[in-house]
Parts: C-alpha cells; sequence; structure tokens
C-alpha cells in the first residue's frame, strides 16, 4: 500500500467516505489532495502521530488509494496479466502486493491484490488505471470496476494494531488472511496490510456506514489518526518509493528516459521473472540493464531537498527524489537516485545542500524493502550458478 | 458521487467458502488426450500463398518443417457458365517479392508468365481511351500524346515519384524507415502524407491524366482520393514489380492458381511436410515463447517456431489468445472494421469485345478511370452500405481476359470465339454476408461500368459470376506499415513469426512478408544453435 | 501599378493569428529591423465571437502581460442534440466529472486518461510538425517514424478518429461531442486517416479558445496595438493576385492596383480564403488541412437576444447529430450538394447568433456541370440554417430578423501556382501558435 505524490494544485478535491470524520480530527487543518481526494497532512503534530505508530496504534484514512472489483471467471488470469502479484496463486483471503509493468518491462505502478472469493478480486493501486485497465480486460472473461468513491477505507497501523482492531470487531481473520464479516449491520472487510514496515490492518466497508465504523473504533481503543506528513517518514523508513517523487508511472512519462524497471526502484524481488507470465515479463527478461537505482541514503543533516545533488568521489552521481527528518534516526532520510555505479560501488556520497551549503555525508541505508530485494538478488544469482 | 451500496462485499458466504486454487495461466498444460509429436523445428499455420512460401524458405534452409491448414481455399479452376472458365483469386501480379522469387527459385518450380508486360489502356468517363506502355518508364510518351500541358510536369513528376518508389520499396515490404530521411528528395517526403488529390491538382490540369493517377492510386485502397496519406498509395502500385519489371503488371500462366501451384512445389521440394487437414486449435505459448500447436483432435506438435500466415484476429485471439500477449501488443491489434471493398466479377462473353473504331487487342489490361465526381459518389454510395440499393456506378473496373492469354478457358468456336472476361471493381461496401440483392446490385455496377469501356459490350455477355464475399480494401499505406510492423515484430513471443494479411503493405500476391517471417525464423533458429 | 512598397514579410489577414504572427516576427530581434506589413482584406472573422487561445511562447514574445487584454477562456465547448440532451467539455476537472457522471455514468476517468494521451500525441505530434515550421510536415512524420519506438508512433498518427474514439468510449452521443469539437472547423467527418491528429490537437492548452466580454478589448485590438508598437504596417485591401517575377520576389497585388513586394508571403490561417483563392501549395499542410470544401458563415441577427442551451452564452455550441451526419455532410459536399442537415457551431454574440457551417461545397453541380455559388445558394442556407437553429434553440427562430451569409470556398482544384508563391500554417487549432512560429522560422530560420 503506498500513497502517490500528492498534488496541492488540484482544484476542489473530492471528500473521501471518511472526510467528515477526518475533518473534524484533524486540528492542524493542513491539506492536500492524493487522486483528487482530500487528504490531511497532519492531524496535530507530526512527531507525535509518528511516534504513536511505532509504540501503539494509529489510523489513516486510505480512501484516496484507488480500489478496483475484478469479478468472473478469469478474474484471477486478467490479474495476473495486468499486474505481477501470483493472483492465480491467492486462496481467498489472501492478499499479495505486485508491480504493475507496461510491455517494455517499465514500472506503472505498485498494486495489492486480494483474493476475495474464487471470482472476486480487490486490487489496490496508487493511481489511476482506466484505460490500461480497460485494455486488459479484453478477451477475458471478467469486469473491472472501480469503487475507489464507493467505499471507505481505514487503515489501523503500528504493533498494537491488531489488538485496536480487534476491539472493535475488526480484526482480519489471521496475520496472512482477510475476514468478511458484519458489524453492527455493517459489512466489512478487514485484511492484514503493511504500510512501509508497519503491520496492520485495512478496513473496507461501504460508503455510507464510514463514520459509524469510525467512531465505533475511536470509542473502542482510540489510535491516534496520523496525516500524510507522518506516514511518509514511515514510508521512507520501510524503503518502498512513492509513484510521482520517486519515480514516474511509465504509462505518464513522455520521454522514454523517464521510465523506470523494476530493478531500478528496488522492487525488483516483486516482479520474479520465474513465476507465471505477466505483462511486461518478456521485456524484462531480454532488457536486465540496470542504468540507475533508487536506493534510500542517510544524511549527516537535519534537511535537504528534493532535487538536491548527491555526488561520489568523482562527481555527481545522482539526486535527492524525496526526503523526510527520521525521528528515530535523528537525520534526515532521503531517496536518491544513483549511477548504477556508484551504487554498486556503496562508495562515500555528499549532498550538496541549498545555497551552496557545505556538502553532507549521506550513505546507503538498509531498510526491510532493500533487504528483500537483497535477498531475492541472492538468492537468484544461487540459481543461475547453481544452473550454470 | 455514486452513493450506491457496494456490491464489493454482497458476498461473505462465497469468500469464505474454501476453494481449490485454480491453476496458473501459462504452466505447461496437461498432458493432452491425443499423441505429442516431436523432432519439428518449424510449424507453419495456413496454406496461403504466404504461408507456402514461409514453409518453403524453412525446408529449404533445412528446417524440418510442417504446414498445417486452416479453412482457406486454395484457389481453383471453375467452369461458372457452359464453356467458360475462371480462376479465383488475384488475376494479375503487380508486386510480387522478387527476393521472394530468386530465393525459392519460382520459375524453376513452375511459376511462369504468359504476359509479362500488360499494356493498360485507360477508359474515361467522357469516353476518350488512352493506351499506354506496360514499361511505366515509357508511360510519359503515353502522356504527352495525350495532354501537351501537362507533359513536361508529367515527365518531372513521374521520375520523382518512380524514384521514391524504388527507395520506398524496402519500406512497403515491412522494412524500417531508418535511412529514408535523407535518401527521400524533398518534394516526395510531403507527398507522404499529402492526398492523391491535392498532388494532382498541384501538379496537372488535365482532367484525365488526373483521373487516371487518382483512379490507380486509390484501386483496391480504403481511402478516397481526398483523404490524407493516399498519395503513397500511388507510389506503392509503382514500386511493385512483376516479371522483373517495375511497376508492370504481369500475367501468370494459370492465374492466381499457377503463382499458388509453383509455391506449393517449392514447399515440397524442401520437404515440407503437409497436413492441410489438421485442424489448430491453439498455440502452446510456454514461459515467453512458443512450444508448438495443439490440435483439434487433442494431439500436440510441439516446435519451438511457428510461422502463421493466418489473419491477426483469428492468430492473436484465437490461437494465441489474451493471456499471453502484452497488453500494449493487444491494443495496437484492434483494427476498425472494413467498409470498402473490392468485388471479383467475371463474365462469359460470346465474341470478344464489340469492334469499335478499332479491333479491341485483347492480351492488354483495361482499367475505367472514373472522372473525379464519379469516383467520389462511388466512395459516397459504397460507404453508405449502398444503402438505396444502387451502386453509383460507374465504378473503378479493372479487366482483364485470360482466355486471351491462355488456352482452353473459353469455347472456340469460330465466328463465336468467346472469352472469359476477369474483372475488379472498387470500391464496394464490405459485406461479410453478401446476399442476392447485394450480387444483383454489384452486377448491376459490372455492367455499367463495362458499358463505358466497351459500349455495346452487354449484348455479348452470356454469363456473370459474381465472387462473394467482395475482398476487403487495403487500408491507407502509412497504416498499413504501421499495423505491419506492430504484427510482425512485436508481439513478443518467442518463436513466434507472422505473415498474415495484416502484415502485408498495400493489395495483391506479394510474399515480402513471408519472406521476411521466414527469414527471421531461420535467424532466430541458427541463434538457439 | 501606382507604386511599390517594399517589406521583408507580408501576412495576409489581420486575424489574431496574422497580427500576432506579424508581431512576433518584427519583434523577435532587436537587433534587426524587419518590415512586417499585415493586409486586412475584409475577410477576417467576425469581432466579438471567440478567439483562437494564445499559446505561452506568444504571451512571453509579446509581452501580453503588458496589455488589457483579458484572456478570458471559454466557458465549455458544449454539443446540442435535438431530442435536448447536451454534453459539454470543461477545462475545470470538478464540472467536467460532473457533466459525464450525469450524461454518460463513470467514464470520467477514462476520459482523463484518454485526454492525457491525446496531449501526449500531440506533444509528439507538434513536436514533428514544428521542430522546423517550415519542412515538410512529410519529412519530419518520416524522420518521427524512423525514431526508435516509431510503430506506436505511425500507429497513433495514421489512425482515424472515429476508430481511435471507438477504442475508447461506446457513448454514441458522447463520441459525437468529441468528434465535432475536434474535427467540424476542418470540416473531416472523421474517418480520414490521419484525423487522429486533430482529436490530439482539440487537447493542446492553446486549442481552447477565448472571448472577451463586451467592454473589454478584443484580442484583435490588443494585438493590433502590439503590431503598431512594433511598426508593423497593417495595410487597408483585398489582395487580387501575388506574382512570383522569380524566385525571391513576390509582388502581393492590391485590389486598388498597388503592389506589395517582398520576397515571402504568407497567410494568417490555412483556412483562408486567400490560401484556396491563390493556389497554397505550402510545405506545411498536416492531414488536417486543405480539403476542398466552403465553410459558410452566418450572422443570424435577433429582434431580442436569445437564450442560450444550458443558459451559458460565453460557451461554443456544436449540432452535429452524430458522427454518421458529419460523414453523410461531408460526402455530400464533396459530390457539390449542401447536406440535409448541415452540421453547424454557433455562438451567441449579443443579439446575433454566429453560425458556422464548415460542411458546404466548394461548387455545386448541376446535370453533372460545376456552378459557383449563387445569391440563392447562400438565401437557402440562410434560411435552413435559421430553421436548424430554431430547432435546436426551442423556436428562437421566430425572432429572426436577418440572416447574412459569407461563405469561404477552398477549392484546391482551382490552384495551380507553383510551390512557396502563398506560405500557409499548418491547420490546427492552435491557429495563433502556428502562423506565429511559422512567421518567426521563415524569416529568422529556425
Amino acid at each position: 500500500m503506498i500513497f502517490p505524490a500528492d498534488n496541492p494544485c488540484t482544484e476542489d478535491p473530492s471528500p473521501t467516505a471518511l472526510f467528515s470524520a477526518v475533518a473534524s480530527a484533524a486540528r492542524a487543518n493542513s491539506w492536500t489532495s492524493v487522486n483528487g481526494l482530500a487528504t490531511p497532512r497532519a492531524y496535530s503534530n507530526v512527531a507525535e502521530e509518528y511516534e504513536a505508530a511505532h509504540a501503539s496504534a494509529v489510523m489513516a484514512d486510505f480512501g484516496p488509494i484507488i480500489r478496483y472489483t475484478v469479478r468472473g471467471s478469469d478474474a484471477a488470469a486478467l490479474l495476473s496479466r495486468v499486474t505481477s502479484a501470483p493472483a492465480s496463486g491467492l486462496i481467498p483471503g489472501e492478499s499479495a502486493r505486485g508491480l504493475m509493468l507496461d510491455a517494455g518491462g517499465f514500472v506503472v505502478d505498485i498494486v495489492e491484490a486480494t483474493r476475495l472469493a474464487e471470482e472476486l478480486f480487490l486490487l489496490s493501486t496508487s493511481l489511476r488505471h482506466a484505460r490500461r485497465m480497460q485494455l486488459a480486460a479484453r478477451g477475458f472473461e471478467a469486469t473491472v470496476e472501480e469503487i475507489t468513491q464507493r467505499v471507505a477505507a481505514l487503515a489501523i497501523l503500528g504493533p498494537e494494531a491488531r489488538d485496536a482492531a480487534a476491539a472493535a470487531g475488526l480484526d482480519a481473520a489471521s496475520e496472512t488472511l482477510a475476514r468478511q464479516k458484519r458489524v453492527r449491520g455493517v459489512e466489512t472487510c478487514a485484511r492484514p496490510v503493511h504500510f512501509g514496515a508497519l503491520p496492520g490492518v485495512e478496513v473496507i466497508f461501504p460508503y455510507e456506514e464510514a463514520l459509524v465504523l469510525w467512531e465505533r473504533l475511536r470509542r473502542a481503543r482510540a489510535p491516534t489518526p496520523i496525516g500524510l506528513d507522518a506516514l511518509e517518514i514511515i514510508r521512507i523508513e520501510g524503503g518502498t518509493p512513492r509513484p510521482g517523487l520517486d519515480f514516474i508511472n511509465a504509462d505518464a512519462v513522455s520521454h522514454g528516459d523517464d521510465k523506470r524497471s523494476p530493478d531500478e526502484i528496488g522492487l525488483v524481488h516483486l516482479a520474479p521473472l520465474d513465476r507465471a507470465w505477466f505483462n511486461g515479463r518478456r521485456a524484462l527478461a531480454q532488457a536486465p540493464r540496470r542504468r540507475r537505482m533508487l536506493a534510500v541514503v542517510i544524511l549527516d543533516a537535519d534537511e535537504t531537498s528534493p532535487g538536491a545533488p548527491v555526488h561520489g568521489r568523482k562527481g555527481p552521481v545522482g539526486r535527492i527524489t524525496s526526503w523526510a527528518w527520521s525521528p528515530r534516526l535523528r537525520r534526515a532520510a532521503a531517496f536518491a537516485e544513483l549511477s548504477a555505479e556508484a551504487f554498486a560501488r556503496t562508495e562515500d556520497l555528499v549532498v550538496i545542500g541549498r545555497g551552496g551549503g557545505a556538502p553532507v555525508a549521506a550513505r546507503l541505508f538498509e531498510t526491510p524493502e532493500s533487504r528483500l530485494a537483497q535477498a531475492f538478488r541472492a538468492s537468484q544469482r544461487q540459481a543461475t550458478e547453481s544452473a550454470g | 458521487m455514486a452513493h450506491e451500496a457496494t456490491d464489493l462485499l454482497t458476498e461473505p458466504k462465497e469468500a469464505l467458502a474454501p476453494s481449490a486454487s485454480s491453476e496458473p495461466v501459462d504452466q505447461p498444460r496437461p498432458s493432452p488426450r491425443g499423441r505429442i509429436e516431436g523432432g519439428v523445428d518449424a510449424l507453419v499455420l495456413g496454406a496461403t500463398f504466404d504461408g507456402l512460401a514461409a514453409a518453403a524458405l524453412l525446408g529449404k534452409a533445412g528446417l524440418k518443417t510442417i504446414l498445417l491448414g486452416g479453412e482457406e481455399a486454395e484457389p481453383s479452376i471453375r467452369e461458372f457458365a457452359p464453356g467458360y472458365r475462371c480462376v479465383d483469386g488475384e488475376h494479375l501480379v503487380g508486386a510480387l517479392d522478387p527476393e521472394l522469387v530468386s530465393a525459392l527459385d519460382l520459375y524453376r518450380h513452375g511459376l511462369a508468365y504468359a504476359a509479362r508486360r500488360l499494356d493498360t489502356v485507360y477508359f474515361f468517363s467522357d469516353g476518350a481511351a488512352l493506351l499506354t506502355d506496360g514499361d511505366i518508364y515509357r508511360l510519359r510518351e503515353s502522356v504527352a500524346a495525350m495532354s501537351e500541358a501537362d507533359a513536361a510536369a508529367f515527365a518531372a513528376f513521374a521520375e520523382r515519384a518512380l524514384d521514391a518508389a524504388q527507395i520506398l520499396r524496402g519500406v512497403f515490404e515491412g522494412g524500417d524507415m531508418s535511412d529514408l530521411p535523407a535518401a527521400l528528395a524533398d518534394g516526395m517526403r510531403r507527398a507522404l502524407h499529402d492526398s492523391l488529390e491535392e498532388v494532382l491538382d498541384d501538379t496537372f490540369t488535365d482532367e484525365r491524366l488526373k483521373a487516371m493517377l487518382a483512379a490507380e492510386g486509390s484501386f483496391r485502397s480504403a481511402a478516397r482520393p481526398g483523404d490524407p496519406f493516399t498519395f503513397v498509395s500511388l507510389v506503392r502500385r509503382w514500386a511493385g514489380e512483376a516479371a522483373g519489371l517495375q511497376g508492370a503488371f504481369a500475367y501468370p500462366e494459370g492465374g492466381a492458381l499457377g503463382v499458388h501451384k509453383a509455391a506449393r512445389r517449392a514447399a515440397e521440394a524442401g520437404r515440407v511436410d503437409f497436413r492441410l487437414a489438421a485442424a489448430v486449435k491453439s498455440v502452446l505459448v510456454e514461459w515467453d515463447g512458443v512450444a508448438g500447436v495443439e490440435t483439434e483432435d487433442g494431439g500436440q506438435i510441439r516446435a519451438p517456431i511457428v510461422v502463421c500466415a493466418l489473419d491477426a484476429r483469428r492468430a492473436f485471439s484465437g490461437l494465441i489468445g489474451a493471456n499471453a500477449l502484452d497488453i500494449e501488443f493487444q491494443a495496437g491489434l484492434i483494427a476498425p472494421a472494413p467498409q470498402i471493398a473490392s468485388v471479383r466479377v467475371n463474365f462469359a462473353l460470346a465474341g470478344g469485345l464489340p469492334e469499335g473504331r478499332a479491333k479491341p487487342h485483347l492480351a492488354r489490361r483495361l482499367f475505367y478511370a472514373p472522372s473525379r465526381l464519379e469516383l467520389r459518389r462511388a466512395y459516397n454510395a459504397a460507404r453508405e452500405g449502398w444503402r438505396e440499393g444502387e451502386p453509383a456506378a460507374p465504378l473503378i473496373m479493372e479487366v482483364v481476359f485470360p482466355s486471351a492469354l491462355e488456352a482452353g478457358l473459353a469455347p472456340a468456336n469460330g465466328p463465336e470465339q468467346g472469352h472469359v472476361a476477369s474483372a475488379l471493381l472498387h470500391p464496394a461496401p464490405y459485406r461479410l454476408e453478401a446476399d442476392e440483392s447485394f450480387a444483383r446490385a454489384v452486377e448491376r455496377a459490372a455492367r455499367a461500368t463495362f458499358e463505358k469501356i466497351a459500349p455495346g459490350v452487354s449484348a455479348r455477355i452470356r454469363a456473370v459470376d459474381i465472387r462473394l464475399p467482395p475482398e476487403p480494401a487495403a487500408p491507407p499505406v502509412l497504416a498499413a506499415w504501421a499495423r505491419a510492423r506492430h504484427v510482425a515484430a512485436a508481439s513478443g513471443v518467442r518463436g513466434l513469426f507472422f505473415c498474415g494479411p495484416e502484415a502485408q503493405v498495400g493489395p495483391g500476391i506479394q510474399g515480402a512478408a513471408a519472406r521476411r517471417a521466414a527469414q527471421a525464423a531461420i535467424r532466430y533458429h541458427r541463434g538457439r544453435g | 501599378m501606382k507604386q511599390r512598397r517594399q517589406f521583408d514579410l507580408v501576412i495576409v489577414g489581420a486575424d489574431a493569428p496574422g497580427l500576432a504572427a506579424a508581431a512576433c516576427a518584427a519583434r523577435r530581434r532587436a537587433d534587426i529591423e524587419l518590415r512586417v506589413a499585415v493586409v486586412r482584406t475584409g475577410d477576417e472573422p467576425s469581432h466579438g465571437a471567440s478567439a483562437p487561445g494564445v499559446p505561452d511562447f506568444v504571451w512571453r514574445q509579446l509581452d501580453l502581460h503588458r496589455t488589457a487584454l483579458q484572456a478570458r477562456p471559454v466557458e465549455a465547448l458544449v454539443s446540442v442534440f435535438e431530442d435536448g440532451r447536451m454534453l459539454a467539455t470543461s477545462r475545470n476537472g470538478q464540472r467536467m466529472k460532473q457533466i459525464l457522471d450525469e450524461a454518460c455514468g463513470g467514464i470520467h476517468n477514462l476520459y482523463t486518461d484518454f485526454s492525457a494521451e491525446m496531449r501526449r500525441l500531440w506533444n509528439r505530434a507538434d513536436e514533428i510538425m514544428h521542430g522546423e515550421a517550415a519542412r515538410p510536415f512529410g519529412g519530419a512524420l518520416l524522420a518521427a517514424l524512423a525514431s526508435e519506438d516509431s510503430t506506436a508512433l505511425a500507429l497513433s498518427m495514421t489512425q482515424d478518429c472515429e476508430a481511435l474514439l471507438d477504442d475508447y468510449f461506446s457513448d454514441e452521443a458522447f463520441k459525437t461531442h468529441l468528434t465535432s469539437v475536434a474535427l467540424m472547423p476542418f470540416g473531416l467527418g472523421g474517418d480520414e486517416p490521419g484525423s487522429a491528429l486533430a482529436l490530439a490537437a482539440a487537447n493542446a492548452p492553446a486549442a481552447w479558445r477565448l472571448r472577451a466580454g463586451d467592454r473589454e478589448p478584443s484580442l484583435v485590438k490588443v494585438l493590433e496595438d502590439v503590431c503598431k508598437a512594433a511598426s508593423v504596417a497593417i495595410i487597408d485591401g483585398a489582395v487580387r493576385d501575388i506574382e512570383a517575377p522569380d524566385d525571391k520576389t513576390r509582388h502581393v497585388i492590391l485590389s486598388d492596383g498597388e503592389a506589395l513586394r517582398t520576397p515571402i508571403v504568407m497567410a494568417s490561417r490555412a483556412m483562408s480564403e486567400i490560401a484556396a483563392r491563390l493556389g497554397a501549395a505550402s510545405a506545411a499542410s498536416t492531414p488536417m488541412g486543405r480539403r476542398e470544401g466552403a465553410c459558410a458563415e452566418a450572422r443570424v441577427k435577433l429582434a431580442r437576444p436569445a437564450d442560450p442551451p444550458g443558459g451559458s452564452t460565453a460557451a461554443i455550441f456544436y449540432a452535429a447529430g452524430s458522427i454518421d451526419a458529419l460523414q453523410a455532410a461531408r460526402d455530400a459536399a464533396l459530390v457539390g450538394r449542401l447536406p440535409d442537415d448541415p452540421p453547424i457551431y454557433f455562438e451567441f454574440v449579443r443579439d446575433e447568433i454566429h453560425v458556422r457551417a464548415p460542411y458546404c461545397p466548394a461548387v455545386f453541380y448541376t446535370d453533372d456541370q460545376p456552378r459557383d455559388w449563387s445569391e440563392q445558394d447562400r438565401q437557402a442556407l440562410g434560411r435552413q440554417l435559421a430553421r436548424r437553429l430554431s430547432k435546436l434553440l426551442n423556436g428562437a427562430a421566430h425572432d429572426v430578423r436577418r440572416v447574412d451569409v459569407k461563405v469561404f470556398v477552398r477549392s484546391p482544384a482551382k490552384s495551380a501556382r507553383g510551390p512557396g508563391v502563398l506560405i500557409v500554417p499548418p491547420a490546427c487549432h492552435d491557429e495563433i501558435g502556428a502562423a506565429a512560429r511559422l512567421a518567426m522560422d521563415l524569416v529568422h530560420g529556425a
């Protein structure tokens, strides 16, 4: 689950299902728009929200994340085609992450597929893909429907998230399985999710019942509501790149050079070539050329800015794409796009500050996501060695 | 904003029900009922001319090749009226790939021309006629005789257009355009997107000359001569080659059947295994490449190369399935349904053509070039599907007399010497299911146009044979080129090569797509070592 | 010949594109003083109605922020149907979503993807066409097709509008609306190869037209002032002929006999009367431009201001009926007939309605003999247009006082002037951008 880059300039963003609840809780009154939906940047205090997320449980409006239902006898085949998530292999209730790739093997989006029933899937994407889904569904016995603004989505995150959810009767079936049930007359679907490295439960329920469940949860355990800014810190620490900031949706770029492969954005493990076919796999298998790599770096400074140049020993090797001040690391953590060589050498890096400020040292930082990619690459190397 | 209850959550019972996990989509399929055949290097699907030619090339290169037939009928010789016989399919060859002819040595396999360079007589709406030399490089002399005013303009125009035709030949065969911009003369670059009418209006004043070139350029083309990109159609027509001569039309011995047979013999010489009765159910795609085909009887023939000469819809949607295709590739396959078509009509004539001022010479290609207004009306009527039941005759019509070029096609009994006229009419509406009334409309249009060519001919027509359904017209050259490149190259399925009708630019028997597909397949085969 | 004035560039047509092009050419380089003239022929589109959008580079080049120009975009592009249904395109995303939710149900996101894709296609096409404006489109097209990702580009650039829309949408009325907005100004039917490009061009930012309020200076007025300040000569007089004594000299002969001497003559718009009459065998045409036909412009004067459908006067209204009707109209015009129900687009200007009927024949045919437009034809068309309007506007035609019809004939058949005598900008929705780029390229090089 990931939010795409926000767009504060959007005219008149639409309310999410939880808008009125969120608005009354958002004392900071700092808003932005994600996918054209109003999203609070902070409710009260970013640092407090962040602390609560690590210490107990927080709740967030996941309404701006795009949802599709895919139903029909070919639903699994369609999802296996349009995303790299192993949809056919999921049992009902199970979810899997994956990438949406274009035919050239470039990343369009980071997605999550959940099998709700034998012939019914929920697809969560960070961006809308109306045209891609329309094209993909041709020739398949499956209908795709966008339901983003017909449902409410609420995530409870943090170490105590499951307890908080359970207290309100909203817990998932297990660590891996979703549960659909009726809570006080409201149809709900609770499924285990991760945001960055933070575990949690996401509850999806009908639009009309949004406030009922929000209140119910608040009364049961009162998790702190968390806004986009605190989530951004958690995301960078977790190592998940954000569409629109750290890479651009391959369907939207006009210049071919701006497209990124799964390997380049550090999510190679989400598009394994040894699984069933998915859109773009052929191209991936043929062109493993790596030009630049997206990685999390930590800086010996309190701040930096997107676009700040990163230098290696011999000059510029890349730039910062997004950053946040990490309360846990007591420094700025940032996504940086580095040349493939600089990434491979793991050499000393410096980030040039604004206005000719002194360069600050930076080094690559291992995140849960990068550990997965690392392990995946190692296992692949092993596989090819043993095969060779 | 929609406020209805979501149906996402209305199926909790079903959702909780245990389920068998379905199998991944492109895993090797379970073992088939029928037998599995291996040891084959390549499969060719579709016994069209292109399919035969591709199989022959593969066989000649030493690949163990099986040709699987489809529903396509081989051209045959038919008696459509007592004593009058016709061959279905193309009656002329104008763009047969010379490289293919030499690579397969088709002449040795029986390809022969009864006439190597048919002179064309153009007939105009005002009753005038113009005899032109079959050698297109001598066309200017004929034009000079017709229109003094445009003689110089035509000479310059023809030179540039023929040069462009030479340069663009590779493109028309489905090649890329990378070296072209520098090579093409400035005047011709513009011509790439201009309409035929624009170019003709800018260059000439003589209405007959314009009508003649407009008719040649729009013959068998779906785009009307006023549409963008249509000038290239004329260039494409002049880039063709038959019997070693650019822009010429040749009549092969035995008509389309003769060409087909030569390819068939070449394939036999390459030890191609013919299985024309075997119906293919699907193409097996395993991982990223083809693995062979599954036949209707449940058997499998496994091979790492499949060359497909069937149409794209059947090949990609039918045999391979969207499941194994990239979304972007599949999106590019969707072509609008054809609207415009050409219809073949055979006439049984008693006593040949009526004599006008001189005895008509039948070893020629007769061509009716409608006036601009006639042609526009014809296209309008065809687009509307001949709604009022009437085609707007006259149409463009190409007529050849196979009986004057080959013996045995028409009764030869003294003064009543019979002849078969094979005509191609354009534009007609495209109808997959053509009914009686459509056939009658075609006949009326054919007769009316024939009458324009040879006044009084109606009295000699003994029988009319209309070949239905009509043949879809060729899409505009640039669009056809783009689609051909897309279908032939971009499927991404390893080992799959395509040379169906969509891989061809322009109408007629060509074989260039088959050659390119076979060459690519052979390279792939060698690369696999 | 009375006298001969000498210029470096003469632009025929003192409409917004012509004036903007002249001013851009004159102001492009501070160190060179260019003598630029604009000829006001009297055939310019009427004032008061909408004007083409101003692209950013022209705005910057002419420092239009210093003028009193109010660049107020037209509120909406509205299709009206005879059954009373209405569909519109709005620049406001929320408004557009609302319109689509009401009219076609839930295709807004698809429409968003569609317009984004069209913008991308237009950017590529625009690059091709204006990389060097004076360079033939065909050559640039070739260069683009020779590039790496040529197949997809070639597919979309040669596609027809109808097929492209079918691929996205299923609602016939919405497809008709998009087709009308994109193709009507060019007199196309939507099944021509390459017409998808017009669809893309209609999505370019500067394709959105502007309208000045009643008391604000119109764009033409502002541009005239800018031209005067840049010492551009604005000369009144119809152009009788253009002579080309040699490759480098042109004489623009005005109706009073005056000749303007210049190396380069340019028409202000692709579809202007002069371009058709004098044979604009220009290098820079596109798949959208230069078709045979005529566009009729009617000013319908009403006894009292009429109520526009939906209540918005600052919109442009399109009445096509269906895509099929557009194609039938185009077909009719090609064979010299007036279409039965001519597709029109119109605007409300005070107590007048300005109507354009772009699907008119260039010549009529009686018994297969060509005949030019006569006064009777114009009157018949005027009556037809008034009838059509009253059907669409609930009987507003009862108030019709007068209908003035002007017909602009484009007949490439009559023109055989040789290339380069009169250079014409490529036909596209962004008329100002096309003219300004061409003018700057012609006098300064790319």
